[in-house]
């Protein structure tokens, strides 16, 4: 891996490792410090891997585990087998979530069990084929398939949920304050 | 195969195509073409999936993460990271206690290679290494999950004063490699004899390790014409000046080693 140049590196990676960092973290500050961690990982350990093809893979198993070890919390995965799974049609239509924010497609994503929002991330993300997903966090390629599937349909409530709060705070006419009841400054 | 088998594992196709040639979705792809139902499902799915993914390309990278990053690199390369803990010092004394092993108890021919944070002086008593014994030890260390740097400066002279503290050899840097910033430096043992490892930052970002050993310990040391040789994927230089061997070895070319030296 030494060939590989630590700036060209950072250039590469970063905004994507940044973004899956984000939907785990949950805030911008623990995202930006996630990212710098694993490139300071790199610039101690990064040289002992010796498959350069596999350097985006190594960095976002490090972001993950070093996730995984700042919060200090033992993660048991739940057995899962690859199960049929009922899988409707999306219940949100694409148009709908194109018209919505990004913070709040984010915050979606943010609202679902961590156990398959980092699948749900890396695949769209789409750097990582399901089996790269399954190396990343250390699981069997039936549970991502699974969690892919579930987490999706997480995802659709989540954002129906959003959608109905969207759709009830603007039935609220907001109450006009008289000027003289305004603070003066 | 049934449609919810299908509707399962399609779930892990991604949406821009990239899978779409890969065995494990074959035959579910094929029965989208012939199930209109599963077809209409799946270009629903692969819009939705897809209208995800462009909202999260959309978010936007905070404008100072980048320069952050390499500010806290050019940091670490400048201040040691790693300290000893305390339990790795009680381990120290303990791979220390089976350094003096051979003292007591037969050799054998198998490659024995110690990393000590506290490397210690030649032992009497121990044996010359031949030169494979050696070699082998080396790519043993190089290549094991215990490779590390103790102590990481871009100044030579505090990397040789580190060294020299650990009673770990220094010898001499090879004239190119003078201007080098050096990533930092270890010590470790190959069958009791304390060897120095330096590592250089190459200006593409690469590394550059070397090993230094007294030239005493090697049964038949290499001369003072640098060797050049290919072992497994590292290009190596072998040569010694009057108190030390020295092993280049970088996995980029012989031509980068020749550049060096």
């Amino acid at each position: 891996m030494s060939s590989l140049n630590f700036q060209e590196l950072v250039d590469q990676f970063y905004p994507m490792l940044y973004r899956f960092a984000l939907s785990l973290a949950r805030n911008d500050a623990d995202a930006c410090d996630l990212t710098q961690q694993t490139f300071s990982v790199w610039a101690t350990k990064g040289h002992l891997l010796r498959d350069t093809s596999k350097v985006k893979s190594w960095l976002f198993t490090t972001l993950y585990r070093e996730f995984i070890s700042n919060r200090r919390r033992e993660m048991r995965w739940p057995k899962e087998e690859l199960s049929t799974v009922e899988n409707e049609l999306p219940c949100v239509e694409p148009e709908t979530v194109d018209r919505m924010e990004t913070g709040q497609v984010m915050d979606a994503l943010r609202s679902i069990e961590e156990t398959f929002r980092a699948p749900l991330v890396l695949f769209y993300l789409q750097e990582h084929s399901y089996e790269e997903i399954a190396q990343i966090l250390d699981i069997p390629i039936g549970t991502v398939m699974s969690r892919l599937s579930r987490g999706k349909q997480k995802l659709q409530q989540a954002l129906v949920s959003l959608q109905a709060q969207d759709e009830a705070g603007a039935k609220i006419i907001p109450m006009r304050i008289p000027k003289g009841d305004q603070a003066h400054g | 195969m049934d449609r919810n088998e299908a509707k399962l594992l399609l779930q892990a196709c991604r949406p821009n195509g990239q899978d779409d040639s890969l065995p494990a979705f074959a035959e579910a792809l094929a029965m989208v073409e012939r199930d209109p139902e599963l077809k209409a499902w799946w270009e629903a799915q692969k819009a939705f999936d897809r209208a995800i993914a462009s909202k999260l390309q959309d978010v936007a990278i905070p404008a100072d993460l980048r320069a952050t990053i390499m500010a806290g690199r050019k940091i670490e390369q400048m201040t040691p990271r790693y300290r000893l803990p305390y339990w790795l010092a009680a381990a120290a004394v303990v791979v220390l206690g089976i350094g003096l092993a051979p003292r007591y108890w037969p050799s054998t021919t198998e490659t024995k290679v110690t990393s000590l944070a506290t490397a210690t002086p030649p032992l009497s008593g121990v044996r010359v290494l031949a030169n494979h014994d050696y070699e082998k030890g080396v790519f043993d260390y190089l290549d094991s999950d215990a490779m590390s740097l103790a102590m990481t400066s871009p100044d030579h002279a505090l990397v040789a004063a580190w060294l020299k503290q650990r009673h770990s050899p220094t010898g001499n840097i090879p004239g190119k490699m003078v201007s080098l910033p050096s990533a930092g430096c270890q010590t470790f043992a190959v069958h009791g004899h304390s060897v120095s490892l330096i590592c250089f930052s190459l200006a593409d970002g690469g590394y550059a390790h070397l090993f230094i050993v007294d030239k005493s310990a090697l049964s038949d040391p290499p001369g003072n014409s640098p060797d050049f040789q290919k072992n497994g994927e590292w290009f190596t230089a072998t040569w010694s000046d009057n108190d030390h061997s020295y092993m280049l070895a970088t996995e980029d070319s012989a031509d980068q080693l020749k550049r060096l030296l």
